[in-house]
């Protein structure tokens, strides 16, 4: 009762649920949903029930770069979003954009965790919002309805692309003719032959289908395709200690567990769908080094724009890295 | 809280305000009574509601519709399907329904499909002998359900969430969106039948010939449009410029019904058409964001599934509530809040994933043409210029017909699985 | 007044006229270009903030011109003041609404500025894009005010 606000205050100061909203793009079968779970799960038992997590699934609260808006704004606490698709707040992110970047997932890993991933996650407080930890869907890979399995088999060929300069001047790199196209028709566009190929992650090449509409499926790792998980900064400094603490700390963790879910459901993916007839064909360490070395121009646009620091560094830790 | 949002949308619906400010309005109402979260959602989700590429295709089909009715091509095709079938009872509204099953087959979008077939045919039903609010109920409701025939992007939405093959569900949609065109098809000829429309003088096979030439160019439409969609040269979306310049370039340098300066009234006419559509949009996904984040589709659905126990009844409720949200919910949202609960549901009470798919698609299209809020009929009141009452008053007998074709596909399975069995 | 009015309503029309049939013949001429492989990387983008743009000035014309989607169910058994009366309360909502809304606009547009957000592809501050929300606005309320004051007009002179 309000009579004796005093007494009451003091009970719910301790007791009061603070509610949050975690939304992402992904599919409830996916990695990423699972992890979102598992964070839902360890932070509501760590703070014993004083912290409330809903999940929004399948983009429910919008689009990457809504989400993102919406931690600005206050009007959502977590969110779990692509790099690429919020380069209008962050441009450096397109960092993960480049092709034949990472030589291994590992190295990327080291790289995301390192001092490179830290000053990224740190850039967006300028933007508002507080980045905890990189989260994945993996290495991209080609598809196409021809064989793809050098240079040559590239070119001319119509790649769709999302809108990002950085990625279509890969597929110019490579010969090809990059078309941009909307997700939502990606599908169809793949199936009646608007384009001949698409460059995805396995989850998502998985979860969207595309596998039955295209025959080749080039394992190339050619770019890596990182989330950030990222919360709304004045909601998250406005939280009591020991719950920023929990919810970092969790972030963090589950982005390890995440990693290690992503990469044990590919086997099962490429199973799949090498099973629905699909080739399934592996990038050789050779014509590997000869895309790599005809994309590098795509490298200096990236420094071009955003400067010389963040991708000297990168390239010094790979080079430390390697050795 | 969900019982004020209800109540405001309702008293601000029923004092004739705008759909627009009504949806938008009691959001920010409710928000700011029950939640400390920033209005700036508003604006927020307004713009997030009309920044979809999938969207694009209704204002060049709006362009095009109006395009194609005052520069001539209209009544070509009008003139050729009178000659064609107008000796036949019925027979222009059974055109009708044929003409949007293609149109909406291959744009995947119903709203788009009630502007072009509605532009060109409303006026000439009418002609003809039919009631006003007849001709805009067959329409919207026409439009709404040939998204079932694929290609379909709602059956994409639930393929990705659910991991039902897409090319199983096109396959499984092919049987329902037929028998929902025999159904509407019979209810037109019952139509003609009972008002005892007269039927044109059937004509002689030169007079047939003669509307086939002069609306060649004008036929020139739909050939490009899905012979470029299903040829792979364009998306549906861009497939709607292409029909929109086709029919510029027809009207202007062919037909020569159109100059500059007309051309430029039917721009603007279809730019206000455009703002018309898409405010809607907008205020409409401000309030679908409301309702999402207070997870209202998530609790109905729990609620009257808790109360079910046997098939039919999960059956029954799914559909019931599938309607409901669809009423205030598009149908890709809706699908991919819903699809996630109601699929172990189906597992658990043998029904096939591609079959239940179908249930939801079916219903999202309904959801499409059904009061308070579906987007068809906002659209068939702008092109037609009739207000919403006699719209809905119009629609009702579809909705009938609608739901027991509905109970037919939710309760023979074999309708929509029959194709998928055979190439499986 | 009335004069300046009859000017804006015309710029805009020509605005979102023009803008319709501008982005219409781009996403026709990426469809060819797509065809001798030089696909443009910005048709997508500006197809769809030019539609925002028609939106949201649009919304301001569709007022003029009476064009609104509303539900007319209690109308029709009113008498014809009550009509007057009760289109001059559904104004003011609008307006009380519209206010709100343009504020609100101006907000989230001012702090897209603050961050400097910028689209993908076209490389645009989204700035110019959210703009299109408290313009519009503005436009709207220009146009509700008028109606209001026509509105009024009517109950007092008892006309239609
Ligand atoms: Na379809
Ligand atoms: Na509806």
């Amino acid at each position: 009762g309000k009579e004796d606000a005093g007494d009451a205050s003091a009970v719910d100061q301790d007791e009061k649920v603070i509610e949050i909203s975690y939304g992402h793009g992904f599919m409830p079968e996916t990695p990423h949903h699972k992890a979102a779970i598992k964070f839902k799960e360890d932070v509501e038992a760590k703070s014993n029930n004083r912290i409330k997590v809903n999940l929004f699934p399948s983009g429910q609260l919008g689009s990457a770069r809504e989400m993102f808006e919406g931690l600005q704004m206050g009007t959502q606490e977590i969110a779990l979003v692509p790099t690429a698709r919020i380069s209008g707040f962050a441009p450096e992110l397109q960092l993960f954009d480049l092709p034949f970047l990472f030589p291994t997932r590992e190295i990327a890993y080291q790289i995301m965790d390192g001092k490179v991933g830290d000053e990224l996650l740190h850039n967006l407080e300028s933007q508002q919002v507080k980045g905890i930890a990189f989260y994945e869907d993996g290495f991209k890979h080609f598809t196409a309805n021809n064989e793809l399995r050098s240079i040559e088999d590239f070119r001319g060929v119509k790649f769709r692309t999302m809108e990002s300069p950085i990625i279509m001047n890969q597929f110019r790199a490579l010969g090809s003719n990059p078309v941009p196209i909307d997700f939502s028709e990606l599908y169809n566009s793949l199936q009646l032959g608007v384009v001949d190929g698409q460059e995805n992650p396995l989850v998502t090449i998985l979860n969207m289908k595309f596998y039955e509409v295209q025959d080749y499926l080039m394992i190339s790792s050619h770019a890596y395709l990182g989330h950030v998980l990222i919360f709304s900064n004045s909601w998250f400094n406005s939280l009591p200690e020991d719950i920023q603490e929990i919810l970092v700390s969790t972030g963090r963790d589950v982005a390890q567990w995440q990693r290690a879910a992503v990469q044990e459901e590919e086997v099962a993916y490429l199973k799949t769908i090498e099973e629905s007839g699909t080739t399934i064909i592996h990038l050789t360490e050779q014509e590997r080094n000869v895309m790599r070395d005809a994309t590098r121009s795509v490298h200096d646009e990236y420094r071009k724009l955003f400067g010389d620091d963040i991708l000297d560094k990168t390239y010094e830790e790979i080079d430390r890295l390697n050795n | 809280m969900v019982t004020a949002l209800f109540l405001i949308l309702a008293f601000l619906l029923v004092f004739t305000v705008p759909v627009y400010i009504a949806l938008s309005f009691s959001t920010a109402i409710t928000l700011s009574l029950f939640t400390s979260i920033p209005l700036e959602v508003v604006p927020q989700r307004m713009f997030a509601g009309i920044d979809k590429f999938s969207l694009m295709a209704v204002p060049f089909f709006i362009l095009a519709a109006n395009v194609m009715k005052s520069g001539g091509l209209s009544a070509r095709i009008l003139k050729l399907a009178n000659a064609a079938v107008g000796h036949f009872k019925g027979g222009l509204a059974m055109t009708v329904v044929v003409a949007c099953m293609f149109f909406g087959a291959v744009s995947g979008s119903s709203p788009a499909t009630v502007i072009a077939i509605g532009g060109l045919m409303i006026p000439a039903l009418t002609r003809a002998g039919y009631e006003e609010k007849f001709s805009v109920g067959l329409i919207s409701s026409s439009a709404a359900v040939a998204v079932i025939i694929p290609p379909s992007i709602g059956m994409i939405v639930y393929g990705s969430v659910t991991g039902v093959s897409v090319g199983d569900l096109f396959m499984a949609g092919i049987g329902p969106g037929i028998l929902y065109g025999l159904a509407f098809i019979g209810y037109s000829y019952y139509y003609a039948v009972k008002n005892n429309l007269k039927p044109e003088k059937s004509s002689s096979p030169k007079e047939l010939w003669l509307a086939f030439k002069d609306s060649f160019w004008a036929l020139g439409i739909p050939v490009v449009i899905i012979g470029g969609i299903y040829g792979g040269f364009f998306t549906p979306t861009e497939a709607a410029a292409v029909a929109a310049v086709y029919a510029i370039f027809v009207s202007l340098f062919i037909y020569k019904d159109l100059n500059i300066k007309s051309l430029m009234k039917e721009a603007i006419e279809s730019a206000v058409g455009t703002a018309q559509v898409m405010v809607l949009l907008a205020a409409a996904s401000v309030f679908a964001w409301l309702l999402t984040r207070q997870q209202v589709p998530q609790a109905l659905a729990e609620t009257l599934i808790s109360i079910s126990n046997s098939k039919i009844a999960i059956l029954l409720m799914m559909n019931i509530i599938l309607l409901i949200v669809g009423m205030f919910i598009d149908p890709a949202s809706s699908t991919m809040i819903l699809a996630p609960l109601f699929l172990p549901l189906a597992l658990a009470f043998s029904i096939d994933p591609v079959h239940l798919g179908i249930i939801m698609v079916v219903n999202g299209a309904i959801g499409m043409f059904t009061p308070p809020f579906g987007l068809n009929l906002f659209v068939a009141s702008g092109v037609s210029k009739l207000p919403i009452s006699r719209i809905v008053s119009g629609v009702i007998p579809f909705i009938i017909l609608s739901l027991i074709t509905l109970m037919l596909v939710t309760f023979v399975p074999q309708i929509s699985l029959w194709l998928p069995n055979i190439l499986r | 007044m009335k004069s300046l009015n009859r000017i804006l309503s015309t710029i805009e029309q020509w605005f979102i006229g023009s803008l319709l049939l501008t982005i219409t013949f781009i996403l026709f001429i990426n469809v060819i270009l797509r065809r001798i492989n030089m696909s443009l990387d910005w048709a997508e983008e500006f197809a769809r903030y030019g539609i925002v743009w028609v939106t949201f000035v649009g919304a301001s014309v569709c007022i003029y011109k009476g064009a609104h989607i509303g539900v007319d169910a209690i109308t029709a058994f009113l008498p014809k003041k009550g009509k007057n009366i009760l289109s001059s309360i559904v104004i003011l909502i609008s307006i009380i609404f519209t206010a709100l809304f343009t504020y609100q606009a101006f907000k989230i547009t001012y702090r897209v500025y603050s961050t400097g957000q910028i689209s993908s592809t076209l490389g645009v501050p989204m700035i110019y894009i959210y703009g299109a929300m408290p313009l519009g606005g503005l436009l709207m309320l220009i146009r509700y005010s008028e109606k209001l004051v026509d509105s009024i007009k009517c109950i007092r002179g008892g006309k239609e």
